[in-house]
């Protein structure tokens, strides 16, 4: 999907690697004299000078692309270098081997004004939607906390960071820079965007064994990695370019794996060129061989060949996106990744986190209980200096811990006791601890978690006082009174303590043992207002919704249950370890819900459920979010998730409204569906195509149409399609996901294809032997008979015929319905192929037309046009109908 | 007007048109057969060679039942009558 490449690590020791080895083997001091910095940061005026001297903590391959290149972008692209080749040829045929007299500009002029207009028309619209993309992105900004002189730790933007900066990281953090670590906790960095190991390693102050590789060096950490779990003060050594990300990104962002729907228009669009590359010879040499004019043979062949050639197709995608994303942007939604809003029509499958994605980003402390459930004042205590004095990653309850304890006599707990050291949280322990100090000197570990994890190290409770042994009684009770409070919808997590746990400053996991329960916090985590009717939303566009929580069992049904969502079977995160892949991809087809998950088997639902055919979309905001998101086709976050979450997401929710989601899939469908549209269409008409001018060539003892007629009918066609992207869907067909099949284009292009050359055939006769013999007195060749004009008015009256069955293909392959009767187009694909058909018929009666030698047909030729066009619209419906009937759909 | 110097013209298009339009509407009997379970290709062959034999044919033959409804229903009839 959407995932870069990853390049192997740094192996050789370039100028940038060795300073940084460098940089790891100094000792504090003399780091910090060596940046000219102090560990109470810099001043922010130094810091200003510093930025314009390093300049902006950016990537030069990440800045967005100069306007000239991306001129150049819009107008570089297979079929615009085929029109480019044929244009060069026409130069030497028409201008260059001909006499003066004789010279012939206009095949150069209309192939030129055709890769002007398409090629224009795409530049216009990437920018447009970068314009939009941009002014929203700038709302979605990575910050980092530093440490400023006077002003102590403050939240910058990533961008504003120079060497020598101090900065602070926690779980879910992005490192902003390549950095050397001063202070660590229990750091795990996952370095899979440098070395694509997905593992996370260990990182601490110290640089360990001397190696030559500095991402083996356990003191540094580098941009474009993120840390998983602990927390760490750094010193900054390298921004922007001069970091090791930024001296791989030409190889590491330069290349992006191709989505299944690049692959799509890729290789339709050789297919098609390909296609173009069969016909050239095949119309040469028959013309050649029946008319023996090898050179007008050739020409005609040429423009066949124009006419074949789908210029347009780069420009409606870009323009389809483009528009896709800017009508996003309105609804407050950035598209980070403009492929993605088709993935978005595409996905039927949405697995979403609980916490934070469909209940609020507010977590409310409702209960502070002992362990038999009555209101506890010393276990709020207790919890509020634990969330107080954790440096890590604060998540919704902490948050709320804080705000409900906001007052006497908890705000000045801070001046009795001092933070000696903690343990960061991780989504294996499922628990975090601080250690503390009080005024009598003595220290007291204070661990909060999820319930079975605490009792596990819990061998003793607390109540009123008094401590007891933990017996199967108590624990019995305890896990009772916690699914009574689960299953009125309430998250809990348990609240355990410890005296003068170990020897200060090497507080470790393996404290965290013999502990004495406190009680329990009951948090209310209440769903958005518009999550039920978003599910509902999604279940009417045919996408199902997965919840995938980290959460336990009881709280995830009632909080399911609260927002309509049907629990249909629940699987844990134990169940699913015991379930090999095979099981589980059967499993995962019937089940809705899954909780208590790790972040693993979040990523492993996701893998499976993709390898199961489904289109898979993954919405959350957490550190344990962020790899389910990348495995996904279509990663989904909200502003307020950690850097990582937004990092790794293609679409951002910028509003708490969930109901973008059904905007979002509307709009990668109709998206989809005016691509599919324009691709069906003009591989059906071009197949056509080719039976008529194969026939036309064996048959005819003219040209049934002069090169420079075929390239002028195809420009205007070409700006009929202009309005393609701006066209209706009928509400039926946004009702499923569309993903994108290419055996369909085929199936199409055989069924459909043959419907209009039946009438260009039909044309043929009807002008070779009614309607060209009745205005020249009589058959082509016979006495008497002006022959030129004879050719002339069967070249108009093609011309005529196949520009309105082109024009009106449009309105039949649109829909499955009746055109314009059950299902209209949109105004400006109405008006922009009304206006080709009204410009097309009267060409042959102007001047221009007659210097492209077309004579204006007789009054008695149109009935017999409205009549060929009548059965065509009927003979196309009918092959809609059997084609529906046999693959079930149109489009 | 048909004359003697076009008559090859007059053959190839009408020709064409002809095998066009047969192509287009044996179609409608190979998806009506299809509809009734039966090989689409086969039906569409058979139909663009002998088109108004497919097409009776195409009314005429009865909806295909799927062999494991079949072999269910003989396992059930063998029931009966024990």
């Amino acid at each position: 999907m959407k995932k870069k490449i990853i390049q192997p690590i740094i192996n050789s020791v370039s100028p940038i690697t060795e300073k940084l080895i460098q940089a790891s083997r100094m000792d504090e001091a003399t780091l910090l004299n060596e940046m000219n910095a102090s560990i109470s940061g810099y001043r922010e005026d130094q810091a200003e000078t510093l930025r314009d001297q390093y300049g902006s903590n950016e990537i030069s391959q990440e800045k967005p692309e100069t306007l000239l290149s991306r001129l150049i972008g819009a107008f570089v692209n297979p079929f615009t270098i085929v029109l480019f080749v044929l244009a060069m040829i026409s130069v030497v045929t028409d201008i260059i081997l001909v006499a003066p007299e004789d010279r012939n500009y206009r095949t150069v002029i209309v192939i030129g004004l055709m890769v002007t207009i398409s090629g224009l028309l795409r530049f216009i619209q990437e920018t447009r939607s970068n314009l939009a993309a941009e002014k929203l992105k700038a709302l979605v900004y990575t910050t980092v906390a530093v440490e400023r002189q006077g002003e102590g730790k403050k939240e910058i933007k990533l961008s504003e960071i120079v060497p020598g900066d101090i900065v602070y990281l926690a779980a879910g953090d992005m490192i902003p820079a390549d950095v050397r670590i001063l202070i660590s906790k229990d750091l795990f960095i996952s370095q899979s965007a440098l070395t694509g190991e997905s593992e996370p390693v260990e990182k601490c102050a110290t640089a360990g064994k001397s190696v030559e590789n500095p991402l083996e060096l356990s003191n540094l950490a580098f941009m474009g990695t993120n840390v998983v779990s602990g927390s760490a003060t750094c010193i900054v050594l390298a921004t922007g370019d001069y970091t090791c990300f930024g001296s791989m990104a030409k190889s590491i962002t330069g290349k992006k794996v191709v989505t299944s729907f690049e692959k799509g228009i890729n290789s339709v669009s050789w297919v098609l060129i390909r296609f173009m590359m069969f016909m050239l010879p095949v119309v040469f040499f028959v013309n050649g061989f029946t008319k023996g004019d090898w050179l007008e043979a050739f020409m005609f062949a040429l423009s066949v060949a124009v006419g074949l050639t789908p210029e347009m197709l780069p420009m409606i995608v870009t323009t389809n996106l483009a528009k896709g994303a800017v009508a996003l942007a309105k609804k407050k939604t950035v598209v980070k990744n403009l492929n993605s809003i088709q993935n978005f029509g595409a996905m039927d499958i949405l697995c979403t986190d609980k916490t934070g994605t469909i209940t609020q980003d507010k977590v409310v402390l409702e209960y502070h209980l002992d362990i038999h459930g009555n209101e506890d004042e010393r276990v709020l205590r207790h919890a509020f200096l634990n969330s107080f004095y954790q440096t890590g990653l604060k998540n919704l309850m902490d948050v709320a811990i804080l705000s409900h304890a906001d007052h006497e006599p908890y705000t000045s707990l801070q001046e009795r006791y001092s933070k000696v050291d903690e343990i960061p949280f991780d989504f294996n322990r499922r628990r975090m601890s601080v250690v503390i100090r009080d005024e009598m000197n003595k220290t007291q570990l204070i661990t909060k978690g999820a319930v079975e994890e605490m009792l596990a190290i819990s061998s003793h409770a607390e109540y009123k006082g008094n401590v007891e042994p933990i017996t199967d009684a108590i624990r019995s009770k305890i896990l009772k009174t916690v699914k009574k409070l689960n299953k009125m919808g309430m998250r809990v997590i348990a609240v355990a303590q410890k005296n003068n746990p170990a020897v200060e400053g090497v507080f470790t996991v393996a404290d965290e043992t013999d502990m004495v329960l406190m009680g329990y916090l009951a948090f209310l985590d209440p769903p958005k207002k518009t999550t039920r009717a978003a599910i509902k939303a999604l279940k009417k566009y045919g996408v199902t919704v997965k919840v995938l929580t980290g959460d336990n069992d009881a709280v995830t049904r009632f909080i399911c249950k609260k927002v309509g969502l049907k629990v249909e079977n629940l699987l844990l995160g134990s169940d699913i370890d015991q379930m090999d892949d095979a099981k589980l991809g059967v499993t995962l087809e019937t089940t809705s819900v899954f909780a208590k998950l790790s972040p693993q088997q979040k990523t492993r639902i996701v893998r499976i459920l993709r390898e199961n055919g489904h289109v898979v979309g993954f919405m959350g905001d957490g550190i344990n979010d962020a790899a389910a998101m990348r495995e996904s086709d279509v990663g989904i976050s909200v502003d307020t998730a950690v850097d990582i979450a937004k990092e790794s997401a293609d679409i951002i929710l910028l509003e708490k409204d969930l109901m973008v989601l059904k905007d979002g899939i509307i709009e990668g469908r109709k998206t989809f569906g005016n691509i599919i549209k324009y691709i069906k269409m003009t591989a059906s008409s071009n197949f056509g195509n080719m039976f008529s001018v194969v026939a036309a060539s064996a048959f005819l003892p003219f040209l049934p149409m002069l090169p420079v007629q075929i390239i002028l009918l195809n420009l205007i066609y070409d700006i009929s399609c202009i309005s393609i992207p701006w066209d209706n869907m009928d509400s039926d067909y946004l009702k499923k996901p569309r993903k994108w099949e290419a055996s369909s284009i085929g199936k199409f292009m055989i069924w459909i294809g043959p419907t209009s050359s039946v009438f260009d055939v039909i044309t043929y006769i009807l002008m070779f032997f009614v309607i060209c013999p009745a205005v020249t007195g009589g058959a082509y060749g016979a006495p008497g008979v002006d022959n030129v004009l004879f050719a002339s008015l069967f070249n108009a009256g093609w011309f005529v015929e196949s520009l309105w069955s082109q024009t009106l293909v449009i309105h039949m392959i649109r829909t499955p319905k009746i055109p314009f009767f059950q299902s209209r187009a949109s105004w400006q694909v109405l008006f922009t192929t009304t206006i080709a058909i009204i410009v097309g018929t009267s060409i042959p009666y102007t001047s221009f037309g007659a210097s492209m030698r077309m004579s204006g047909m007789p009054l008695t030729y149109f009935p017999w046009l409205f009549g060929m066009i009548l059965c065509y619209m009927f003979l196309a419906t009918f092959l809609k109908t059997m084609y529906r009937k046999r693959y079930g759909e149109l489009l | 007007m048909i004359i003697g110097s076009n008559i090859y013209v007059a053959i190839g298009l009408f020709g064409t048109c002809g095998l066009m339009l047969l192509g287009l509407f044996s179609t409608y009997p190979a998806v009506k057969a299809f509809e009734k379970g039966r090989n689409f290709t086969k039906w569409y062959i058979f139909s663009f060679l002998l088109f108004p034999a497919a097409f009776i044919a195409s009314f005429v033959i009865k909806r295909k039942r799927k062999r494991l409804k079949r072999s269910k229903d003989l396992k059930q009839s063998k029931h009966t009558h024990k």
